[in-house]
């Protein structure tokens, strides 16, 4: 099995990993560096419980041959908090409820977080095409929504 | 799963690696490619990753044409000004794609080399006459979208070749599209049926001088519809002729029933939404 020597940046800190060129960035970050917080759901690119932004953008890390996060800037759901401190946007989500078994939740905080970046005051309809690739079998939604746009008003 | 990737950073090297490795496939956002591996449905040997070519990454304009390199992403694609602006039907069958997380890893020649029937950019390229760059070693040709999808799955392409651009004729004034897609819900769904229109109206903007419809999932490949076309060119712009290009879409596909929907449906659908995209078009070209 061949193997490849990558360098990246996880929340900030340069690493760096010996992978397999079958692995993929959702194994390396949840097996090799321990950062379990992004979850494997379906394991095809579907329910979005391995969201995490590459270069800015939100990916279905379950999809990316670890090989390809060479030289990139990665960030999880353990990059969200800062100094042990909650974003607004993890506050607002379980203000409103809308952490229940939490497997969808990492996905999506980084979902909305990416949104917020560039949006900051999203409608409704604005945040449901955002975490449209974002299942979540236990709220109906509704509570993840009213956590958006209360960390929106709150920014 | 067992395979080795390949990364080349020029042109030139990925041209080298297609002719030299055997049992390879090419990847760019991996999203259909990766599922495909992980579901056991082939095993290639080698992936040739194709995103460090940076010279595959434009989305530009020249003359009469947008040119997308084939290494722009679904979402820069859609977000684009040049393809809001001059092939805006292309940015509305993408926003329909998948979800977000998806369309800022795949590309649109990954759709299309893809050749699913029912691949959602390939409809509006069709009616928009594209052309594809098909690149390798020895030459580089043009090939007409019309040409390019030959079954299911199946395109021109052949195992030296990689999709380098895709050319686009701007939209000019007079001239409409419309894209309509039927999924099973509002993302992450294949279509059921999806429906591509360009209409081109007369002077007076009351008759339509020429139309070119597309549909997906209603064959082996994405087709056009050229009765339906033809029903509606020449004419005066009124609701007979928008329920005749309906019926004779119906009439003329044969759809199969499969797991997203039955043949029936499939042709009720392609009525209603023929006359629905050649509608919103119309009122565009306005």
């Amino acid at each position: 099995m061949q193997e490849a020597g990558i360098q990246f940046s996880v929340n900030g800190e340069n690493v760096s990993v010996t992978v397999k060129h079958n692995e993929t960035l959702a194994d390396v970050l949840r097996q090799k560096l321990g950062l379990t917080g992004t979850k494997v759901g379906c394991d095809k690119g579907s329910c979005g419980a391995c969201t995490v932004i590459m270069n800015g953008k939100t990916v279905s890390s379950c999809l990316i041959p670890a090989v390809k996060a060479d030289k990139s800037e990665i960030i999880t759901i353990e990059g969200i908090s800062v100094n042990g401190e909650l974003d607004p946007l993890q506050k607002a989500f379980i203000e409103e409820g809308a952490v229940q078994c939490g497997f969808c939740t990492p996905g999506m905080v980084l979902t909305a977080k990416a949104l917020l970046d560039k949006n900051p005051n999203p409608t409704v309809d604005e945040i449901k095409k955002a975490i449209a690739g974002n299942l979540c079998r236990c709220t109906g939604y509704e509570s993840i929504i009213a956590a958006v746009r209360r960390a929106a008003k709150a920014l | 799963m067992n395979y080795e990737i390949m990364r080349p950073s020029t042109l030139q090297e990925c041209f080298d690696l297609l002719y030299a490795l055997k049992n390879k496939k090419i990847i760019a956002g991996g999203t259909d490619l990766m599922v495909l591996i992980k579901e056991e449905k082939i095993s290639p040997n080698y992936l040739i990753d194709v995103t460090n070519i940076a010279d595959l990454r434009f989305i530009k304009e020249s003359g009469n044409f947008i040119h997308i390199g084939s290494q722009a992403l679904l979402s820069e694609v859609a977000k684009s000004d040049l393809t809001n602006k001059y092939a805006p039907i292309l940015a509305e069958a993408i926003e329909n794609m998948a979800h977000p997380h998806i369309r800022n890893m795949g590309t649109v020649a990954g759709n299309i080399a893809n050749a699913s029937p029912a691949a959602d950019t390939a409809t509006p390229l069709i009616v928009l006459s594209s052309k594809v760059k098909v690149s390798n070693k020895k030459e580089e040709l043009w090939v007409d979208i019309d040409s390019f999808f030959t079954g299911p799955g199946k395109t021109v392409l052949n195992e030296y070749d990689l999709i380098t651009e895709i050319k686009i004729p701007k939209l000019g004034s007079l001239e409409g599209t419309a894209f309509i897609k039927l999924g099973k819900r509002k993302a992450t769904s294949l279509s059921v049926i999806n429906v591509a229109v360009y209409i081109k109206l007369g002077a007076d903007k009351k008759t339509i001088e020429s139309a070119r419809i597309a549909l997906g999932s209603v064959a082996p490949t994405p087709i056009r519809v050229k009765g339906a076309e033809e029903s509606l060119a020449g004419n005066q712009i009124c609701e007979r002729i928008l329920d005749e290009a309906g019926e004779a879409a119906k009439n003329e596909i044969k759809p199969i029933t499969d797991v997203r929907g039955s043949d029936w449906y499939r042709k009720e659908m392609a009525e209603v939404l023929v006359k629905r995209a050649v509608q919103l078009a119309v009122e565009r070209a306005r």
